[in-house]
């Protein structure tokens, strides 16, 4: 049996700032039954229901695994997010509400499930997931709304040890880091919580992605943090 | 310490490359100075816009005489000293022009996948006078190439329409015809327009459409032809 540490931090961007909008990132963390489950998703910025889209996306995945065994099959499950999406809309066209959806489950005993559909990336020990294929340019992804296929979705499984973590972040971060520095990033997280309060952790993090380096970064930030520890 | 030294520190690119007709029919009706002047005015503009989202780089294609050539390769606006003025001689090498173009879309260190879809410029007053149907072909079958948005412009009555829209991929904007040298200015000015206003929006992939048929009405050209007619 192992626990795990967990930090989310979502900002917005300076473009949505400036022009007095949401933050259509959503991203959150939570213990389930069968163990802890992170989600960040980026909702398409060009669509008029993106934030609401991204939201309902991290609403989808939760009830989902809330009612399902972690041993469920991948298809079955993304489907099954899926449709909860779909309905969750109600009368808002999945057309205008796209989102990107990256999530990860993690089971009691250290295995863990990740799904990616779209930007972002999801990094994991010695392991890396990046969706923008070098034949891409920036902004083009896919998602809830505008994929229907199995192959549209990155799915690994895995075991951590302990003091592994695990990080999953949207592309307004991921984009923005130094090709091969990903790894290097999510330790440094790692190392600046460690012996922080939570909300000390969460007030450090969301400062470091407002005072975002890159010039003329404007994307919403979302990044979703799980590390694994002894249990108590 | 902090999660600065891991990000990259420049901003995301929004390309813009011109494949230029360099030929000596180019030469003639004051078209070439017309499009020297329009080329200047395009990155005089773009160095002054403090862009928000996108850094725009120009580069620049010419085909006259035996081949086509980098003339300007693409670089930040903002750190453009100076173009050369181009000359029109010889003849019309077109299909190299599109190799050049698709090697440089394909170059991933020049433009990486954090950059922008890139916008490509032809304008032409002439017929190819190689194989523009197989550089053509390059360009349109490769895997990043064949995203850019390609605009074109037809220069004068001389120039082959078919190959122009074969090259022309916006469906919300034809192929523009300019029948004086007034009028590379205003499909100049029209796509950088287009251009800008990409750079400050929060989808700079979207093209920002271009109603080439209507430019008048958003223009404020007094209609004074300072360079001659043709």
């Amino acid at each position: 049996m192992v626990r795990a540490d967990h930090l989310n931090v979502s900002v917005r961007g300076p473009l949505h700032i400036s022009e007095d909008k949401p933050n259509q990132d959503s991203s959150l963390i939570r213990a389930v039954h069968n163990g802890w489950l992170a989600i960040v998703c980026d909702g398409m910025g060009s669509k008029p229901f993106s934030q609401i889209g991204s939201r309902q996306a991290c609403r989808a995945v939760i009830d989902t695994v809330k009612s399902s065994p972690f041993t469920i099959d991948s298809k079955e499950l993304i489907r099954s997010v899926y449709q909860r999406w779909l309905s969750y809309l109600g009368s808002i066209k999945p057309n205008d509400a796209v989102t990107t959806c990256l999530f990860c489950w993690l089971s009691r005993d250290g295995r863990i499930r990740t799904f990616q559909l779209g930007d972002g990336l999801i990094i994991v020990p010695n392991l890396m997931s990046k969706s923008n294929g070098s034949n891409n340019f920036g902004n083009e992804t896919t998602g809830l709304g505008k994929a229907t296929k199995f192959s549209d979705w990155k799915v690994q499984s895995f075991t951590l040890q302990t003091g592994d973590a695990v990080a999953l972040m949207t592309d307004g971060i991921s984009e923005d880091i130094n090709p091969g520095m990903e790894s290097q990033f999510m330790n440094e997280i790692c190392n600046q919580i460690n012996g922080k309060s939570y909300r000390q952790a969460k007030t450090w993090l969301k400062n470091e992605l407002k005072a975002w380096a890159t010039p003329n970064h404007t994307d919403d930030k979302s990044i979703a943090l799980l590390v694994l520890k002894h249990d108590k | 310490m902090s999660l600065k030294k891991f990000t990259i520190a420049k901003a995301r690119a929004l390309p813009v490359l011109i494949l230029a007709d360099t030929s000596g029919s180019m030469s003639v009706d004051g078209k070439i100075s017309a499009l020297n002047e329009a080329i200047q005015n395009m990155v005089s503009t773009f160095k002054q816009e403090s862009a928000r989202q996108a850094e725009i780089q120009v580069g620049l294609i010419t085909f006259g005489g035996n081949q086509a050539e980098m003339h300007l390769p693409l670089a930040r606006a903002s750190e453009i000293e100076a173009i050369e003025p181009l000359n029109a001689i010889g003849r019309t090498p077109m299909g190299h022009a599109f190799e050049l173009a698709t090697q440089v879309l394909e170059n991933k260190e020049l433009i990486t996948s954090r950059d922008y879809r890139p916008v490509v410029i032809l304008l032409s007053d002439g017929i190819p006078t190689d194989d523009w149907k197989n550089g053509l072909e390059k360009m349109t079958s490769s895997e990043r190439a064949q995203k850019a948005s390609r605009f074109a412009m037809a220069i004068g009555e001389e120039a082959n329409i078919e190959v122009l829209d074969a090259f022309n991929n916006d469906t919300e904007a034809k192929v523009f015809k300019a029948h004086e040298a007034r009028d590379i200015h205003r499909f100049f000015r029209a796509v950088t327009m287009s251009v800008t206003s990409r750079s400050k929006s929060q989808t700079p992939n979207e093209l920002t459409p271009i109603d080439f048929d209507n430019l008048e009405n958003t223009d404020d050209d007094l209609g004074l032809d300072l360079e001659g007619q043709w």
